[in-house]
């Protein structure tokens, strides 16, 4: 049984045939101790999501977490996955967690834009603020699958990152990685966490005040 | 597996007129509803939302009271309501206002991402948030165990012991989908009934999970580092009590939406706008409000929705024939 609905499978299918223009690189990380169900079902939606994609998108699935790939990628939880577009190497457009139910949104979203030469929606001016960043900075969002609020606070930090390649964004399903929400409190999404808690928020910002917030933390 | 949201973010209207027969603020019920009428009028017709197309359907669990759906997830209907108006010719712009302009010649909005937009008419159909209940405490802990979202915040609750504070049909509504998720969940209430609709308050009172405390009002919470317990008093015996709560979600009334406005429309002292009861017409010429940000005694998905089609038949009527 697809986890996509005959329906959806369609609409998917045709956002993809009309937004998608480069390929684009899926690369999917799980280990073999972790036998969570998110973690299965993580690797079957990507799969299901590269069928519908008419050849645009492909996918490599890396399971030892402590291997090479896992080391180069600094991925050390899983599911999750890193998108970039198929020429290049980057690793810091991430998910952390299975992306169902609104994150859903955040994933295709991303794909289109990275597949659109990382064309993202910001104003002229605040792509030359983000571009400008010189130093290392990690934006963590931590979502629910049921939040409405949770994908422009993803997306916006996927765009920054999109934009600058010291910026690693990750969306961080909070259900699923119990430990680390604990460690941020985090009790509320989305609630994103720029270099490790030196700035923390709750909310969907606009991405101007997103970025105040990067500013801050630096 | 549970649903997979594939249509709410979708990339902006790139082609925009710099200016449209009807500007609609906010994409809700009541704008939608708008756009769908002021497009069929052919008005050229743009709505602006910052959030999520469908507005605030978008955070209700189950509706069970807008036909023909006994039951139908508030998401769903969204999507349903925003096809319907994409259908129809509306183009929805993903950006906030920040600021509106209503005086003069032509009516403008600037967005959050800094572009100007005009208008010949302009529908305000920006609706409205949950209120605070005012305690100093309550706003130290939001996010920390107080939340006003039950949708995003409630999955985080699992296998807690949980409060609502309201009788409303938002408070039991969110009960009854918390019921769901946590161990527990108490309605605290101030009255000794439930204002929610009776089919509602029913199912609240029948759920062995949720359990009631009447003629109470939350007045402090308490804790370290996030929600620990919740202090409240009796209203009628004036008894206080101390219980341990792992968090409270808070529905006690809506706050309109309608900072934007101030100063240049008529509103209530609680900012509501006020309108023509007829025409929806606010203070100003060609300028309407719809739904939850104005001045009404019964808000309602229904209600809105049919103040959409008032505010924009009248329009086309009025200005355009």
């Amino acid at each position: 049984m697809p986890l996509l609905k005959e329906k959806d499978q369609q609409a998917v299918r045709e956002k993809f045939a009309k937004e998608l223009k480069n390929p684009v690189k899926l690369r999917f990380f799980y280990s073999e101790e972790d036998t969570s169900e998110e973690t299965t079902i993580t690797g079957e939606l990507l799969e299901e999501i590269r069928g519908l994609s008419d050849g645009k998108i492909s996918m490599e699935t890396i399971k030892e977490l402590d291997g090479e790939k896992a080391h180069t990628y600094r991925i050390d939880k899983t599911p999750a996955i890193v998108v970039s577009s198929n020429g290049d190497e980057r690793d810091n457009i991430r998910f952390f967690g299975l992306p169902a139910g609104h994150e859903f949104a955040s994933l295709l979203h991303t794909l289109i834009t990275v597949s659109n030469d990382y064309h993202v929606e910001l104003p002229d001016t605040l792509v030359e603020k983000v571009r400008a960043i010189d130093k290392p900075v990690k934006i963590q969002v931590f979502v629910t699958t049921s939040c409405p609020h949770c994908p422009p606070a993803v997306v916006t930090a996927h765009y920054f990152a999109m934009l600058n390649p010291m910026i690693t964004s990750e969306m961080v399903e909070a259900n699923q990685f119990e430990d680390l929400s604990r460690q941020y409190g985090v009790q509320s999404v989305p609630m994103t966490i720029i270099n490790d808690g030196k700035q923390t928020f709750i909310g969907s910002r606009n991405p101007e005040e997103f970025f105040k917030a990067i500013e801050e933390a630096l | 597996m549970g649903f997979l949201d594939i249509g709410s973010i979708s990339s902006s209207e790139r082609t925009l007129k710099d200016t449209y027969d009807c500007l609609i603020l906010g994409g809700g019920p009541g704008g939608l509803t708008a756009g769908i009428y002021a497009s069929r009028g052919g008005l050229s017709t743009l709505v602006l939302e910052k959030g999520m197309e469908g507005g605030t359907l978008n955070f209700t669990p189950l509706i069970e009271n807008y036909p023909p759906f006994p039951e139908i997830v508030g998401m769903e209907l969204a999507q349903k309501w925003t096809e319907h108006a994409e259908q129809m010719g509306v183009a929805i712009l993903r950006e906030g206002i920040v600021e509106a302009s209503l005086t003069g010649e032509t009516l403008a909005v600037k967005t959050d991402q800094g572009r100007t937009v005009f208008g010949k008419t302009i529908i305000i159909s920006t609706g409205s948030s949950y209120r605070q209940l005012g305690l100093a405490s309550e706003r130290r802990f939001a996010g920390k165990g107080v939340s006003y979202c039950a949708l995003c915040d409630g999955a985080l609750f699992k296998n807690k012991k949980i409060a609502v504070v309201g009788g409303g049909n938002s408070a039991i509504d969110e009960a009854l989908y918390l019921s769901q998720i946590a161990d527990s969940v108490t309605i605290i209430h101030r009255r000794d009934q439930l204002r929610a609709e009776k089919a509602l308050a029913e199912k609240a009172l029948r759920n062995p999970k949720i359990r009631f405390y009447w003629d109470t009002v939350l007045t402090d919470i308490e804790g370290a580092r996030s929600v620990e317990s919740l202090v409240m008093e009796n209203v009628k015996t004036k008894t206080r009590k101390r219980e341990p709560f792992d968090g409270v979600f808070i529905y006690v009334g809506l706050e309109p939406r309608s900072a934007c406005f101030k100063g240049a429309l008529e509103m209530t002292e609680d900012g509501f706008i006020i309108t023509d009861p007829d025409t929806l017409e606010t203070s100003i010429d060609r300028v309407f409000a719809v739904g939850d940000v104005r001045k009404k005694e019964i808000r309602q998905i229904i209600t809105a929705a049919a103040d959409g089609a008032i505010a924009a038949s009248f329009i086309i009527k009025k200005y355009f024939l």
